[in-house]
């Protein structure tokens, strides 16, 4: 039993004496108190009314009490007078705190704190000097047995700690929120309140009031309260994979805003309506990683703080929105967006247009696409880029006659740019538009044409499709015309080129081609695919490098080779923004996770090596190499052969 | 990473075992929410034990002090609530102890104003303004009847005020009182008695002559 007092315990006292003469209660003195309060007995039938006033009795003793109650009026006014007296208790008011007295005691705490680390501290240095000595004294096997005791001196550095899996398993979700008055006024907002409703807790955590005055009559067993949502969870927890790379994000935080999500679990968990907060949690984090197109994420990120509840809304709105159709009537939903047969103008088909939807069923199929204009910057929103299309078309079909390839499209839309100058794009803007683009630097021009140039193919629902084993059947088709509905494997492009944006690491700068829009989940589906060799020899390096390993293989870009060269350059030299090795065509149909995050990820399908990520391209190469400064070659090209 | 519920007492489900434990781990930010929830009542609850305010807020810093130095110590296996006040109890009877050794310092034992009174609760104003309300001639108000009440409470025995006051402040239960007093069941249901008995006595003739309002 706990005894966290080293004053001497007060002796128990139980006997009981007859009660001497009446008490003067205002001239007595407190040792004479104290003697007679212990040794009084007191009539059976007082105990019993006080127990009654109380609560304490039990079923059989409550009946036979109010049974004499109502047979008895002396007993009955006894009664009166004890409720009355212990009535009068309740004026007893809370005497106020002093506000100084916290701050004084957390001021006391932190010099008995510092104490105690001085103190730590001193302990440590002789257990490091015994550990050197040791070292010297017993050479090779000491040194075995001293860095076996020095490891255990310091906390492990991969492993967040257990009380922190809660707020691994959702970190994302915790970033998206970033502060608990958000996440309260999102619930009260009533955003995800469909999805939300007539859910499964996700954990039996209460923290019911009543449990507290009787816990000895709470029997019945609760749930702990587990890092990650149970099965019966709107959304999948993260698997083993995922939360192995969520440990490192969290790791790779600063403490600063590791205490803050910290802070912000802990005020959600000790909430009232904590399984309601945890739930909308989770809700907000599947819609935002898997029914947001990427540069809506990407817009997100970049709306202030005050303006997010706002965008949330009006992204809310949009996925509401009923698709329109060839004949005017609404869209069915699309179940797990599988991909549909046929193409997008047939009428019978109702598949999403230019982005696939994972997760719920999606609501919008056909077109009009969805709006992405509002991802742009509010000065670049009325911007246009005329004829966009026909002269990306025409740009592909002089440099791409023989099909794409294995080139990825990302590289070819920013070999189109840097071809033509990101001027002459500028240059076709509003006069306000060219004032906005003026006061920034060449790669931020790029990006946000590269943006401007997306959001216009979006709208105009630009495709391109290639078939790589059936040339008679190339077709690089222009804007808004019908693709061959009977062309085999008639695929929309991936047009979720990830725009630019912040890095959100601690140690990356805000510059470069790379941002955080990639969901762990999708990274954990790259590390699952790499081949064994790979994943073993990827997680035998210290968590930094692998992570950035990882994102290298992931994006096909090192964020922290910094920006691309600035100046037009012969296409193939400049650095596109990542993307996840996604194909205009591929021949054989992969799951996509963002369309069924439900899914378990398939096994590594070894035989077929579209499955694997695909090496380097030169032109990548060549950018490292020129970036090192060196003739070595990248360290990227150390990466195995996938096959 | 277990998803599956394993059962637990309800005591896991606390909020303060819960920061306990993050304050077993180092957290400062744990500590300070958990006396955020917690402050005002040990407070409240020893300015009314001892009657001296002052005192009573040295000693709420005392007893967060021993929650944070004893933190290594502390095992989940009961309610936080009943450790905190066993810590309580025991700082709050100590200083009492120590209190009737120097009488001279006393203030508002057993109703009586001495020089000392300024760092009381209740003022030397409140106590001679509950003394004059013996004199049947009025209607209490509220702030008088408060005094009154208070002068009860503080004119019982050590033991029995506490009782009342865990009972009354935070709701404890017979056997959470026990524990916190390292008494029997038994003998919380009779100290609670003895309490009830002394304020109905003392109070009752105000409580006839219709000058106490509740």
């Amino acid at each position: 039993m706990n005894d966290p007092h080293d004053d001497a315990a007060l002796p128990r006292n139980d006997s009981h004496e007859a009660d001497p003469a009446p008490l003067d209660v205002w001239n007595a003195s407190p040792d004479e108190t104290t003697a007679l309060e212990m040794n009084a007995v007191n009539d059976p039938d007082d105990e019993i009314l006080t127990a009654y006033l109380d609560g304490e009795l039990s079923e059989e003793e409550l009946s036979r009490i109010e049974e004499r109650l109502d047979r008895d009026p002396a007993l009955s006014a006894r009664l009166d007078k004890l409720r009355t007296a212990g009535k009068l208790l309740e004026s007893l008011e809370t005497i106020p705190l002093n506000e100084r007295l916290t701050a004084s005691t957390m001021e006391m705490l932190s010099a008995f704190v510092q104490r105690e680390i001085k103190a730590e501290r001193k302990k440590q240095t002789r257990r490091h000097l015994i550990a050197l000595a040791i070292f010297a004294a017993v050479g090779a096997l000491a040194f075995l047995i001293g860095s076996f005791a020095v490891g255990r001196l310091w906390p492990p550095h991969r492993a967040a700690s257990e009380k922190d899996m809660p707020i691994v398993a959702r970190l994302e979700s915790l970033e998206i929120v970033g502060d608990y008055e958000f996440l309260t006024a999102l619930n009260d907002a009533k955003l995800f309140a469909e999805e939300n409703s007539a859910r499964p807790v996700p954990d039996g955590g209460s923290t019911d009031k009543t449990s507290e005055k009787t816990p000895d009559k709470q029997s019945k067993k609760m749930p702990v309260p587990s890092a990650l949502p149970p099965q019966s969870a709107p959304v999948r927890p993260p698997d083993q994979t995922e939360m192995f790379l969520l440990n490192m994000r969290f790791q790779r935080l600063t403490g600063a805003e590791k205490k803050k999500y910290r802070k912000l679990y802990r005020q959600i968990d000790l909430a009232p309506n904590r399984n309601e907060l945890l739930t909308l949690l989770d809700l907000v984090g599947r819609w935002f990683w898997y029914d947001l197109h990427e540069t809506e994420r990407y817009a997100y990120w970049q709306t202030p703080s005050s303006e997010r509840l706002a965008e949330i809304k009006r992204l809310r709105s949009e996925s509401d929105r009923p698709a329109n159709s060839d004949d005017g009537s609404a869209a069915p939903p699309i179940p797990g967006g599988k991909r549909g047969e046929g193409g997008p103008f047939a009428p019978a088909d109702r598949r999403p247009s230019g982005f696939t939807r994972g997760g719920k069923e999606s609501r919008r199929g056909g077109y009009p696409p969805r709006d992405l204009r509002p991802s742009l910057p509010t000065e670049l929103r009325g911007e246009r880029l005329d004829d966009i299309g026909d002269e990306l078309f025409t740009f592909a079909r002089k440099n791409y006659k023989d099909g794409f390839g294995d080139k990825k499209k990302e590289e070819i839309l920013f070999e189109f740019i840097s071809e033509r100058g990101v001027d002459s794009f500028v240059n076709r803007l509003s006069d306000a538009g060219k004032t906005y683009l003026a006061t920034m630097d060449e790669e931020q021009k790029i990006r946000l044409i590269g943006l401007l140039i997306l959001v216009e193919l979006h709208e105009k629902q630009f495709r391109m499709r290639v078939r790589d084993d059936d040339r008679s059947r190339d077709d690089l088709s222009g804007p808004n015309r019908a693709p061959n509905d009977r062309a085999p494997n008639n695929r929309m492009p991936n047009d979720r080129t990830p725009p630019p944006g912040r890095y959100a690491g601690p140690d990356t700068p805000n510059a470069g081609f790379y941002w955080k829009t990639e969901s762990t989940r999708e990274l954990a589906e790259t590390l699952k695919k790499l081949p064994q060799a790979k994943r073993d020899e990827l997680l035998s390096l210290p968590d930094e490098e692998m992570y950035s390993q990882l994102l290298i293989l992931h994006w096909g870009f090192d964020p922290k080779q910094g920006t691309p060269p600035a100046g037009p350059s012969k296409g193939g030299d400049r650095l596109p923004p990542g993307n996840r090795g996604e194909r205009w065509e591929k021949d054989v149909p992969r799951e996509n996770p963002r369309e069924n995050p439900r899914a378990e990820p398939s096994d590594q399908k070894r035989d077929n090596p579209r499955n694997e990520m695909p090496e380097p391209t030169d032109s990548w190469k060549r950018f490292l190499d020129e970036k090192k400064g060196s003739a070595q070659p990248s360290a990227v090209t150390s990466a195995p052969d996938p096959t | 990473m277990s998803e599956s519920a394993v059962p637990l007492d309800t005591v896991e489900l606390d909020p303060d075992v819960r920061l306990m434990r993050e304050i077993k781990e180092g957290s400062a930010l744990a500590f300070e929410e958990l006396m955020a929830r917690n402050q005002a009542k040990v407070h409240s609850l020893l300015a009314h034990f001892t009657g001296d305010r002052q005192m009573a807020e040295d000693l709420t810093q005392e007893v967060f002090l021993k929650v944070y130095k004893a933190r290594e110590t502390y095992e989940p296996s009961a309610k936080f609530s009943t450790w905190l006040y066993r810590i309580v109890h025991n700082l709050a009877l100590n200083a009492l102890r120590s209190r009737k050794r120097h009488p001279e310092l006393l203030f508002g034992a057993a109703g009586k104003p001495s020089a000392a009174g300024q760092s009381g609760v209740f003022s030397m104003e409140e106590t001679i303004a509950a003394k004059s309300a013996l004199t049947p001639t009025r209607r209490l108000d509220k702030k008088e009847s408060q005094a009154v009440v208070r002068a009860a409470i503080e004119s019982l025995g050590d033991r029995q005020r506490e009782a009342l006051l865990l009972h009354r402040f935070e709701g404890m239960n017979y056997q959470q009182i026990a524990d916190v007093m390292e008494l029997t069941p038994q003998a919380v249901k009779s100290l609670l008695c003895r309490a009830r008995l002394a304020l109905r006595d003392i109070l009752q003739p105000y409580i006839e002559e219709g000058r106490l309002s509740e």
